[in-house]
């Protein structure tokens, strides 16, 4: 049976003492795709992660990894066996050579694929013989990612998994990472460079302080995300929210509106309310990154500086 | 701040062994009473004090505190991935290993005045005299017992990678030093550094009584230092010549 | 494969406490004519040997190699960067746990068994006698009391995080245990007097005039010491189960 959800949390969460990493996360990750996941630094992507393979146990809420749940130890332990995860530092043993610690990997998984170790080993120019310790970082990284990619996971999970990487090892990663649901692979990435993310993700899914801001097909955001900007000749008047308006930025005379559905609704409703020029231009991942990410701290500042006042 | 940086690695480090030595010397002067041994060996309070804390197990402690102070520096930044960042820092390699050596001789001095104060501070409670003078002229060999000491681990902990590989070096090192100071041949040296913070090295205590002698155990002092300060200059120039 | 990674990790400082240990034995025996004929009170070989190396310098490495295998796990990986490799593999924390544990005995068992064949053939090459049934003898207390120092330092290493402090804690808590069992009403309890059990000083099994283990092996307290270490084991194990890395 294909699940049809290979990740899935619902309300997920973590607090490390008061401090919440993860709040409530509801998302999951379709399956035999690649699900990029988003956030900034700090955001709960790790946590995350770490939830869902068992290294940290959530506060409250739960989770289910190919079906498995992620709090039942042994339960997690057979998501370990049928999923492969590079990690965001790429600890590996720097007292075994290459060969010993591809040795070691493989000796854990039944699904292991001795001829794309070997072509990895080559393309990555591995040398077999030398320390772990004594590789570079980007070496390391392809080490690490030569151990998940021998195998034929039902869910690779990695976390920032280019980074350190030179930009042919990159493009290779993402051709990999590309063919990876042809073979019947989920993979589920973080990653910073949204470049990367928008040229091989198909869902996308953005938390920003533990919370889901964004959990969407990449095809659904290109095709409804529109920036909305318009053109009074006074001062903008007072525009309600209409469905679809995620974030709105007046600066006198000008409005702009980033909307998630609805466009040409918004567009009519300001020209009704004045709007003497309606620019409705298409969006990339960037920008939507950063509107939503942005206009969240805005809105918390907001609160923080009400607070304040109010005590003043 | 390069002290600021060696005294956060080791200060958890340090207050343990201080609790250690202060919580072993309260331990035998509070149940000395029920403790006390009696037998051929031990006649008196003093010797009880001698046998248990400045000749005995404690001093056997903050040897062993002063092997653990010694390990560390730069392998070890390595292994943790922070080596970059510390030798980006525009100091020399030198002073990075000045620094790490100074903080742990001056933790080590601190560690080798404790057992006059708590000894003292017990044998009051307990309605026993002991003199603080009395304890106070072995923290001299003890600093500079415990620096010789140090400066083997620190020595190890430069040439050997692993955090355990290097305290077992150092700790078999120095079991072998303090047997082959056994030695007949080598006894009329005095070379044995226990014996010699014990007091015993070669008579600077009346062994019947345990008392100090009149003679003060000048030259050894220097000689343990002098030597400690080589080991640490050796590591420094290990540390100097290492692709790291 | 778990117990490879367990043996890479300890093999140095059992290799290490193995040669170290060779070594002592072999320079003990070499040095036993001038060092008995230095010592304060004349002294049989038999005295000798168990004075060196079974009442100073070989127990005193032993003890210590046993605290240092003791150290290290899985909370030393995760300060080195590693526990998130080793805890994505598709194994129990309790199987990492253990293999790490037994590799750790493996090696306690290793370096108490060095004197067992060395101190006879090093004797023998000094033209003396030490039989192979005094040294297994005092092999088995070394393996017991040196399963307890493993044990104790191992559950430490997986409770307190930092360089070297399982090892600082060990050491002086089990002779403040050993001191504490001098206390009048726990005189009672002298078999498990680790320290006195270890090279047979008072004890019933060992015949001080001789200076050789006699009688019946106290295997009553060994099984207890080391089904206690199995216990510092299994709560170091249930301590990780419920850690976050």
């Amino acid at each position: 049976m294909i699940l049809e959800r290979v990740i899935q949390t619902a309300n997920l969460t973590k607090e490390y003492g008061g401090f919440r990493a993860v709040d409530r996360l509801n998302c999951s990750v379709r399956s035999e795709r690649i699900t990029g996941f988003l956030g900034r630094n700090g955001a709960g992507k790790s946590s995350t992660i770490k939830m869902l393979l068992g290294m940290i146990r959530p506060t409250s809420g739960s989770g289910t990894v190919l079906g498995l749940r992620i709090d039942d130890a042994k339960e997690s332990i057979e998501i370990r066996r049928r999923v492969a995860y590079v990690g965001e530092d790429k600890g590996l043993y720097g007292y075994m050579t290459v060969a010993q610690l591809v040795r070691f990997t493989r000796s854990f998984y039944t699904d292991w694929q001795p001829d794309v170790e070997k072509k990895l080993l080559a393309e990555y120019r591995l040398p077999p013989d030398r320390k772990v310790k004594a590789l570079s970082k980007g070496m390391r990284t392809k080490l690490a990612l030569l151990l998940a990619l021998s195998r034929r996971p039902e869910l690779l999970i990695l976390d920032e998994p280019t980074e350190g990487l030179d930009p042919v090892s990159i493009e290779e990663l993402l051709q990999t990472l590309v063919r990876a649901p042809m073979n019947g692979t989920t993979v589920f990435f973080s990653s910073h460079q949204l470049s990367e993310v928008e040229r091989i993700a198909d869902d996308i899914l953005l938390i920003d302080r533990g919370v889901a801001v964004l959990d969407m097909p990449l095809e659904q955001i290109r095709e409804n995300y529109r920036r909305i900007s318009l053109g009074f000749t006074t001062a903008a008047p007072r525009l309600e929210a209409l469905r679809g308006i995620e974030t709105m930025r007046s600066d006198n005379r000008q409005v702009t509106i980033l909307a998630s559905s609805n466009a040409d609704a918004i567009a009519q409703y300001a020209r009704e309310r004045g709007a003497v020029s309606v620019d409705v231009a298409p969006i990339s991942l960037r920008e939507i990154f950063l509107e939503t990410v942005q206009e969240r701290n805005r809105q918390d500042q907001q609160k923080h500086w009400e607070r304040e006042d109010a005590l003043v | 701040m390069l002290w600021y940086k060696v005294w956060r690695e080791s200060r958890v480090r340090f207050f343990l062994s201080a609790a250690l030595i202060a919580g072993m010397c309260l331990i035998y002067t509070l149940l000395e009473s029920r403790l006390y041994p009696g037998g051929p060996r031990v006649h008196n309070y003093t010797q009880y004090v001698h046998w248990t804390v400045f000749g005995g197990a404690t001093r056997g402690v903050f040897q062993l505190t002063c092997l653990l102070l010694g390990l560390g520096g730069l392998r070890r930044d390595r292994k943790q991935g922070t080596l970059g960042f510390t030798l980006a820092l525009p100091v020399s390699r030198a002073s990075l290993v000045l620094s790490r050596a100074g903080v742990g001789l001056l933790q080590i001095v601190a560690l080798s005045l404790i057992p006059a104060f708590a000894v003292t501070a017990g044998s009051y409670i307990v309605h026993q005299q002991l003199s603080l003078a009395y304890g106070i002229r072995f923290a001299p060999l003890w600093a500079a017992g415990g620096v010789f000491t140090f400066g083997i681990s620190f020595l190890a902990s430069v040439l050997f990678a692993s955090e355990y590989v290097s305290l077992a070096v150092a700790y078999v090192v120095y079991i072998f030093y303090l047997a082959g100071s056994r030695l007949p041949r080598l006894q009329p040296y005095h070379l044995h550094v226990a014996d010699f913070m014990s007091g015993l090295l070669p008579n600077y205590l009346n062994r019947s009584t345990m008392l100090w002698g009149p003679v003060y155990a000048i030259a050894p002092i220097v000689w343990f230092t002098a030597a400690a300060l080589a080991l640490v200059a050796v590591g420094m120039l290990a540390t100097a010549r290492q692709d790291l | 494969m778990l117990w490879y990674k367990s043996w890479r990790e300890t093999r140095t400082t059992v290799l290490l406490g193995m040669a170290a240990m060779a070594m002592a034995c072999v320079a003990i025996c070499y040095y036993q004519q001038t060092m008995r004929d230095h010592a304060d009170h004349p002294m049989t070989y038999a005295h000798y040997i168990w004075k060196s190396v079974y009442s100073s310098i070989g127990r005193d490495l032993f003890l210590i190699l046993a605290v240092i295998l003791g150290s290290g796990g899985l909370l030393q990986e995760k300060a080195n960067g590693t526990s998130g490799f080793t805890l994505t593999l598709p194994v129990s924390r309790r199987g990492i746990v253990f293999s790490r544990a037994l590799m750790g005995y493996c090696g306690v068992i290793a370096i108490a068994a060095v004197p067992v064949l060395v101190l006879p053939l090093a004797s023998y090459w000094q033209g003396q006698m030490y039989p192979m049934e005094q040294t297994l003898r005092f092999a088995l207390l070394w393996i017991g009391v040196g399963t307890v120092f493993y044990g104790f330092t191992f559950l430490l290493a997986h409770h307190i995080e930092g360089d070297y402090i399982s090892v600082l804690v060990a050491i002086p808590s089990l002779m403040i245990y050993g001191v504490l069992l001098n206390l009048p009403w726990l005189a009672r309890f002298r078999m498990l007097d680790i320290f006195d059990l270890i090279n047979g000083d008072e004890m019933p099994f060992f015949d001080e005039a001789r200076h050789v283990l006699t009688g019946p092996m106290p295997w009553f307290a060994l099984v207890a010491i080391v089904l206690t270490s199995l216990a510092f084991v299994e709560i170091a194990s249930r301590s990780v189960q419920r850690r976050e890395f």
